[in-house]
């Protein structure tokens, strides 16, 4: 008699019942029942329509964005000096082939302001530079300028320039050859002047802020940007620890997409309260509207069980006519919408089954009020029509400012 | 008329279900005029210090900086590059934004690195809507100043910035003051006498020790070493030194944030124990000078005149429009970032966290960038859905309102109404609660953007005349959606016959 | 299933015979065959109107097995007020009611509703047929709620109908029927379960004078042919003849007893 086997049994024998009852009332009441049809269609329709503009957006976006040209597979770089910890890890780390520390700093020169990049001169000296005059930087004191900077500063391969770093308050100063003009390949420093690293690095006493990391395979970058990343959960590196690949631009498309539609969540989440509201009423009119028929079925010995899976299963099978109704008119749309605009929408699964969830769970909310209502109404009040309350004790009727149901 | 008194009594005597049927209407209301006001932007009254410390409506700042994800079909072939914001664009977004020069930003091909004043002054001539141009002219410099404990100074790297002090007197003034004063036009100084200079500096910056008022304060400029098509080249190793006498503080609000420790916890106030919020500030670097006198220390520099802005700010005449007119000039200027300021205090408010150092000061935190604008196609769709959700609410409420009166209505058919009349009584009912309740919304939005719009120095009869619009607008809306959706409600009623609804009881 | 149905007594569905407990108490103590199946103690209740209104005051009523009851009394005297007491529909403000030894005190909603179900039946003044469902649907809800077969629900449908001559209209709606004849389908639906007891309220007050009589004698026939108790609540006064006992009501009070050992 008890466990949950039983208690399915009963609730399935409990079905059985009001199948019947509910499948009538959903013919008679067609109002109001549409009505509820209606506004889960249109909380269905809207969440689906969103979800796949939402992808369709994404996904178009971060195909648009250019991946980026790196000097190495993969740059770690740090507002602040990376520090020997984070060079030894990765150099430890299986699948790195290379790391080699470098330097990122912002410079006041004779030609104006400007960050300046010390690399390697291995990377300096590789295919990755192409030069419109001179060579490539290879020793302390030489640097190489972006051919634009150069051409407005009026510099030339052998002048000289100063270059100086304010930090803490200090003032540091040095000398530099300019030995070429031309453009580094690497994207994400692009416009910056070129040095080698070491000279940099010993004429402004810097540490190196960043790391060119080269992967033994191209499989395994990915790897190694997840360790670096665990590095910086671990405590081991300090803050500010980044790591650039290729695909980061995608990356940061695909989350600036997602910022942008924060806004289109709420206002799907406000079509589903408001969705909530509007079936809400609905059931509670078809409540108000139904006393006599659910005193009567009281009388004749329905318990509040029975009541409830009698309102719930008309409900719910609304929700489901809704829902599908939903499911058709955004695939339409989305059929419209890509074939006869610019806009592309791509419907998944996952948004499909959401949007199910979320209908029944706005259903069973909504139902709360009607269906305690019908629970806690006595049969007497509601076979003369007489208003309920939702706490029947004395002080509750008494006051009445509600003015009950 | 008996009709629409009978209407007005039931909506008086059934007030707690005419509440709840006002207050649908008027949540969907607000929304409308939410959705509307979104458009003029005036949600956070943190605005109007901004308008006055950027002296604009509408910033446009050098390079492309927004991305329309609506039109990425549009332009099938234009590539997106990742591109850093270089400190010689000059412009103040970086204080806004630092990320933007930190980690790039997502740049469609072109994009201008600077703004041609003349061109742009070209194009802007004619245009509606257009006030004023308010170019922004900065110059780096060094400033020399001696901390607490310092034995010498030190030197720290500052945006010097002019302000127009005398376009600022129709303006209400400058940036809002902290201590001592604003600047005034007497500031400017005469061409002809060495000029006494005065400055104005950031209360909260932490970029450099604070100056007391009334102090002098040493600053050292770059000399220019030449111009390219009317901008500087500056040279940094020959420095310049430049006296002012630091007349006022000033300080940009942001909003408040609960104040926490460096490591993320809550700053609990020790007696009542609980959170302590404080008010959050823009941390802003540049020290303000008067624009007159700005241009004088750019000629004893070497140069002659910019004719190139690092940023220029646009005044509008009417700011109702202002979200559309800056939709406007970004589509005309397609190489520039163009921003309504109200959307910069989000930039520069948004998730601004007050965290409390280890020694006891308060440094304030950045949130995010928001680089994308929203498609329009979508913020359409959001109009047109709570116009069809709000609808939804309309009618299943007058269906419960009629439906708790099915009995007076029959007594209504019994002596002798039409069907007619039932129908009109219900839909002037839903009309009235229509009415009632969209003004409701509408007028708890609109007071506060008057309210805002009245002191931000738009004439009146254009305040006024933007507010009539736009209560034209959302009562007219909803007085179509309660007709819309109150038909079916009504046509219910007139339905019921006498006998049906009198047999029960 | 059918040792349980000779035995009158349905098999109630997924609970057994048991009807729910309340504070961990039996609710069925003592009942002896030849004892009254339906006993009213004290019976008070009061509404929260105004200044609150009693409707019954102390009221004792016994019904024995087989008993055909009228309660006779003017308009607003708690004649029906009574009979939803008797019935579970309502709960008292004091006193007890007691069917075949169980207390609808110690009955929780839910153990009243299965009470319902088996034990008693009603017939109303507004007949409250379900109007959603045809006459047959509507005979057979209740056999449905306690798990009998389709065939033995169809048999027994068959069989009520035909005892109240409404074999031929099974398939209409209620709406398709007159007045009486919706008050027979609802004397049928009452009895669909074999209850203990027929509790009708004001059963002829929404017909006319001979359909009035002609429900009245159904109700008569059955307590004569099936051994159905009924208590039946009426203001006219003409029906007397077809009790074993009247009961005479005014102010909530029973004022007079006329026929029967009681």
């Amino acid at each position: 008699m008890v466990g949950p086997g039983s208690n399915l049994r009963a609730n399935w024998e409990r079905l059985r019942v009001v199948r019947p009852l509910a499948l009538r009332s959903l013919r008679t009441r067609w109002t109001g029942n549409g009505l509820i049809a209606l506004a889960v269609a249109l909380s269905v329709t809207v969440f689906i329509l969103f979800s796949a503009y939402f992808a369709a957006t994404q996904q178009a976006v971060a195909r648009r964005v250019k991946p980026l040209d790196l000097p190495g597979d993969l740059v770690v770089r740090s507002t602040a000096p990376l520090g020997g910890g984070v060079l030894t890890a990765l150099a430890r780390q299986a699948d790195v082939r290379t790391v080699r520390p470098a330097v990122s700093a912002r410079l006041l020169t004779t030609f104006g302001e400007t960050d300046v990049l010390g690399l390697d001169p291995a990377l300096l000296a590789s295919n990755q530079v192409t030069l419109t005059a001179g060579r490539a930087p290879a020793a302390a004191g030489e640097i190489m300028l972006p051919a634009e900077t150069a051409a407005r500063a009026g510099l030339k391969p052998g002048d000289v320039v100063g270059l100086s770093r304010v930090a803490d308050g200090q003032v540091t100063g040095a000398q530099a050859v300019v030995v070429g003009l031309g453009q580094s390949r690497f994207g994400y420093f692009a416009g910056q002047a070129l040095m080698a690293a070491d000279g940099l690095m010993t004429a402004f006493a810097l540490e190196p802020n960043v790391a060119v990391v080269q992967a033994d395979e191209a499989d395994n970058v990915f790897k190694v940007q997840r360790f670096v990343e665990n590095l910086t959960g671990s405590g081991a590196a300090t803050a500010g620890l980044r790591v650039v690949t290729a695909r980061s631009p995608e990356t940061m498309a695909r989350s600036l997409v997602g910022g942008v539609f924060s806004s289109g969540r709420l206002a799907v989440l406000l079509a589903y309260i408001f969705a909530t509201l509007g079936v809400l009423n609905v059931i509670l009119l078809s409540f108000l509207q139904r006393k006599r028929p659910l005193g009567v079925l009281k009388a004749l010995g329905f318990d509040n069980d029975d009541l409830q899976a009698y309102l719930l299963l008309e409900g719910t099978l609304m929700a489901v006519i809704g829902l599908l109704a939903g499911m058709i008119a955004s695939g339409v749309l989305i059929r419209a919408f890509n074939r006869y605009t610019a806009s592309s929408f791509l419907a998944s699964a996952g948004s499909v089954v959401t949007a199910a969830v979320l209908s029944l769970a706005l259903l069973y909310v909504a139902s709360w009020l009607p269906i305690t209502l019908t629970r806690r109404a006595s049969v007497n009040a509601l076979l003369q029509n007489r208003r309920v309350y939702l706490d029947s004790t004395s002080a509750c009727a008494q006051c009445g400012r509600c003015g009950g149901f | 008329m008996i009709i629409f008194r009978l209407a007005l009594k039931n909506v008086l005597k059934n007030a707690n279900r005419s509440l709840l049927a006002i207050l649908g209407m008027a949540i969907a209301a607000a929304i409308m005029t939410g959705s509307i006001s979104m458009r003029t932007g005036y949600v956070n009254p943190a605005f109007l210090d901004y308008r006055r410390f950027m002296q604009a409506d509408v910033v446009i700042y050098p390079k492309k900086l927004h991305v329309d994800p609506g039109a990425v079909r549009q332009r099938a072939t234009e590539e997106w590059e990742t591109v850093k914001y270089q400190p010689t664009f000059g412009s103040d977004l970086l204080s806004l934004e630092p990320r933007l020069a930190d980690e790039g930003f997502l740049a469609p091909p072109g994009g201008d690195p600077d703004i041609d004043l003349a061109a742009l002054r070209q194009a802007l001539a004619g245009r509606a809507n257009i006030a004023g141009v308010h170019p922004l002219f900065t110059i780096p410099a060094m400033l020399s100043a001696q901390g607490e404990g310092d034995a010498v100074p030190r030197f720290y790297r500052v945006p010097v910035r002019g302000e127009d002090v005398l376009a600022a007197k129709s303006w209400g003034g400058g940036p809002p003051i902290a201590g001592g004063r604003a600047l005034v036009p007497v500031d400017e100084g005469s061409p002809h006498q060495s000029p006494q200079r005065f400055a104005l500096v950031d209360a909260r910056s932490k970029a450099h020790p604070q100056i007391p008022v009334g102090s002098q304060m040493k600053l050292f400029f770059p000399a220019v070493r030449r111009e390219v098509a009317g901008r500087p080249v500056y040279d940094w190793s020959d420095l310049r030194a430049f006296t002012f006498t630091v007349v006022g503080h000033y300080q940009i609000p942001t909003g408040s944030s609960p104040l926490r420790t460096e490591e993320g916890l809550p700053v609990v106030d020790g007696q009542e124990g609980r959170s302590v919020i404080v008010p959050t500030y823009w941390d802003v670097p540049d020290i303000l000078v008067p624009s007159q006198a700005l241009a004088g220390v750019y000629r004893e520099l070497g140069g002659t005149a910019q004719t190139r802005a690092d940023q220029v700010g646009i005044s509008l005449n009417s700011m109702y429009l202002a979200k559309q007119t800056a939709a406007e000039l970004q589509q005309a200027f397609p190489n520039f970032g163009v921003y309504t300021v109200p959307n910069l205090v989000r930039l520069a408010g948004e998730g601004v966290r007050a965290i409390q150092t280890d020694s006891g000061d308060i440094r304030y935190e950045r949130g995010r960038d928001q680089q994308m604008v929203l498609p329009a196609d979508l913020s359409r769709t959001f109009i047109v859905l709570s116009f069809a959700i709000a609808g939804l609410l309309v009618a299943t409420n007058m269906f419960i309102l009629t439906a708790q009166r099915r009995q007076e209505i029959g007594i209504l058919r019994a002596i002798g109404a039409s069907s007619r009349e039932v129908f009109t009584l219900i839909l002037s009912e839903v009309i009235g609660l229509a009415v009632i309740g969209s003004l409701a919304g509408f007028l708890l939005i609109q007071l506060g953007v008057t309210f805002l719009l009245f002191f931000s120095k738009v004439s009146l009869a254009e305040a006024g005349l933007s507010t009539l619009a736009a209560t034209a607008e959302v009562v007219g809306l909803s007085v179509l959606v309660a007709v819309l959706f109150g038909l079916l409600p009504a046509w219910e009623a007139a339905r019921s016959t006498t006998a049906e609804v009198l047999r029960h009881e | 299933m059918s040792d349980r149905l000779a035995t009158g007594r349905p098999a109630a569905r997924g609970h057994g015979e048991s009807y729910g407990y309340l504070k961990g108490k039996r609710v069925s103590e003592g009942y002896q065959p030849g004892d009254p199946i339906l006993r009213g103690i004290n019976l008070t209740k009061k509404f929260l109107v105004g200044d609150g209104v009693v409707a019954v005051r102390e009221v004792t009523l016994d019904v024995m097995p087989g008993e055909f009851i009228l309660v006779i009394g003017p308009s607003g005297c708690g004649k029906s007020t009574l009979l939803s007491l008797l019935g579970g529909l309502d709960r008292p403000t004091g006193g007890e009611v007691i069917l075949e030894g169980r207390k609808y005190s110690r009955l929780d909603e839910n153990g009243l509703a299965r009470l319902r179900r088996t034990s008693v039946g009603f017939v109303f003044q507004f007949f409250n047929l379900l109007g959603d469902l045809t006459a047959a649907e509507n005979v057979a809800l209740p056999m449905r709620l306690i798990g009998l077969t389709d065939e033995e629900i169809h048999r027994r449908t068959e069989d009520l109908l035909g005892a109240v001559g409404m074999l031929e209209r099974a398939n209409h709606s209620p709406y398709e029927l007159s007045g009486g004849e919706q008050q027979r389908v609802a004397a049928a639906r009452a009895l669909a379960n074999q209850p203990k007891v027929v509790l009708a309220d004001e059963p002829t007050g929404n017909l006319d004078r001979k359909n009035g009589l002609e429900v009245i004698k159904l109700f008569k026939r059955f307590n004569a042919e099936r051994r159905q108790t009924f208590v039946v609540v009426t203001h006219d006064r003409t029906f007397a003849e077809f009790a074993d006992r009247v009961v005479h009501m005014e102010d909530g009070r029973v004022i007079k007893v006329e026929g029967g050992a009681a």
